[in-house]
């Protein structure tokens, strides 16, 4: 049984650990949620499960990404609106990176370069068009973009694997790509659903295939 | 032009820097001389370095940092009374393990459920696969593919067939029996299952990959404990108690039908190697 003594060296050490990074886990959880009230209901829920799970946490990885999962984890189970279904049929299943957004004839306008020269206009535009991404794309956006975390780190905070992590951040990134304008490409791959997934590994091989 | 394709399934990766680097010498080769790719990769770096700047100038509200460590003291505070809850049931139980202590294990946070085991930690819609798979497969009670009560037997058996180590548990100061065990699957991942007769009751331990349980923390219905001074979660599915732990990269569980404070004592008294 845990003294008074360690479970108050615990609690100081989970303060300590914590309180620099409750900027990033309330710019997180308002990306996710996109209401103030439900941002610090999640950070607060997140915060406590990270408490419960500090000795769980191991020592010397990236803290910030670990809260960052346990915040993500929360927010799946707890917050999300939409079903992962619902969520694939608003991206579109047949065009995956464009359809289910707006026309390019609607974008026109949008695609004069000195409408995006103002940076903080440019910004603006940018969140607006993450926070119309369904959630699970939002999610992977934010802790790429925003948070800097590597695949191997969202891939673990969103649990599917690295490849999925990929996937998503391409057509999450080609979405709001012509929310904005600035690409008029079409998609790169006509992927099916999430479940086709970009590998490393296969585009390594098929490269030496070519090489060699 | 060639390698289009390619270069836009693989530039995402490039901007993030996640290309290994002859990958990412494809991709620059590639963009330096195809316009409309090298166009993509621009997008892309606008989109990330304008999400990047984002993070300028937002702050959490003053106010959510008081209501955080307000939180946790409401939680320290609910810690120190289960573990005196903890305490008294511990005085007070006669069950099979006669007059056993609670030994080695302290509950991580307050118990939310019920320590008795009499009603479920959660509610099934918050149920993890995991802990679900584990409990079922414990009920059903399927046939032993080996019949032996002899651990390297046992073992051997396991030997060659699973990528885990299969070291059969002892129990300590409690009479326990292994009768048998057979290949399961633990969520999709193949895991040993034995079966054990632990003070008269039917306990079942399973040893899996333990990549199946960084996810077993998405939800409420797993509760931390440490058993042993080692990290454990106990949860409750179908009446039946499951405890997880990872011991020396081997993922352990052990099911049975008693209530969770007697199947986390069994738990201390393994010996796992």
């Amino acid at each position: 049984m845990a003294s008074p003594t360690d479970d108050r060296t615990r609690r100081k050490r989970f303060e300590a650990e914590l309180l620099p990074h409750l900027d990033a886990l309330h710019r997180t959880a308002m990306r996710l949620t996109r209401s103030p009230s439900d941002a610090d209901d999640l950070v607060q829920d997140a915060v406590l499960k990270a408490y419960r799970f500090f000795d769980h946490y191991e020592a010397g990885t990236n803290f910030r990404a670990w809260l960052l999962k346990v915040l993500t984890n929360v927010f799946f189970s707890k917050y999300r609106r939409q079903t992962l279904d619902s969520q694939m049929r608003a991206l579109g299943d047949s065009d995956p990176v464009s359809d289910g957004w707006m026309g390019m004839a609607t974008m026109a306008p949008n695609r004069e370069p000195e409408r995006l020269a103002e940076k903080a206009l440019l910004e603006g535009s940018v969140l607006k068009a993450l926070h119309e991404l369904p959630e699970e794309f939002r999610a992977v956006l934010v802790l790429a973009d925003v948070e800097g975390l590597t695949y191997r780190e969202i891939a673990d905070a969103v649990g599917c694997p690295i490849g999925t992590v990929m996937s998503r951040l391409h057509r999450a990134r080609r979405a709001v790509a012509t929310r904005l304008g600035i690409t008029a490409h079409e998609p790169a791959h006509k992927a099916q659903s999430d479940g086709d997934v970009l590998s490393l590994a296969e585009f390594r091989n098929r490269k030496k295939e070519a090489v060699g | 032009m060639e390698g289009c394709d390619e270069t836009r399934r693989y530039v995402d990766a490039w901007v993030d820097g996640e290309l290994d680097p002859g990958a990412a010498l494809f991709v620059e080769t590639h963009v330096a001389r195809c316009a409309s790719c090298a166009e993509e990769l621009e997008a892309i770096r606008t989109i990330k370095s304008a999400l990047a700047a984002s993070r300028e100038g937002h702050a959490a509200p003053g106010s959510l940092r008081s209501r955080l460590l307000a939180a946790l003291d409401a939680e320290d505070q609910q810690k120190v009374s289960a573990e005196q809850s903890v305490r008294r049931r511990k005085h007070a139980s006669g069950f099979v393990l006669a007059g056993a202590a609670l030994t080695g294990i302290a509950l991580a946070t307050g118990w939310r459920g019920s320590i008795n085991g009499t009603g479920p930690v959660a509610g099934a819609a918050m149920m993890p696969p995991l802990l679900d798979d584990i409990a079922q497969r414990h009920a059903r009670n399927l046939p032993v593919e080996v019949t032996s009560s002899e651990p390297t037997q046992v073992a051997n058996f396991f030997t060659g067939r699973l990528d885990i180590p299969v070291r059969p548990v002892r129990f300590r100061g409690v009479s326990a029996r292994l009768v048998g065990a057979r290949i399961s699957n633990v969520s999709d991942s193949m895991a040993a299952a034995l079966y054990y007769e632990v003070g008269g009751r039917r306990v079942t331990v399973f040893m899996f990959d333990p990549a199946v349980l960084p996810r077993a923390f998405d939800t409420d219905a797993l509760q931390p404990v440490r058993v042993n001074n080692q990290p454990a979660y106990v949860g409750y599915a179908r009446g039946y108690t499951v405890v997880l732990s990872e011991r020396s990269g081997v993922a352990y569980a052990v099911a049975s039908d008693m209530p969770p404070a007697h199947t986390l004592e069994i738990m201390a008294r393994a010996d796992i190697q």
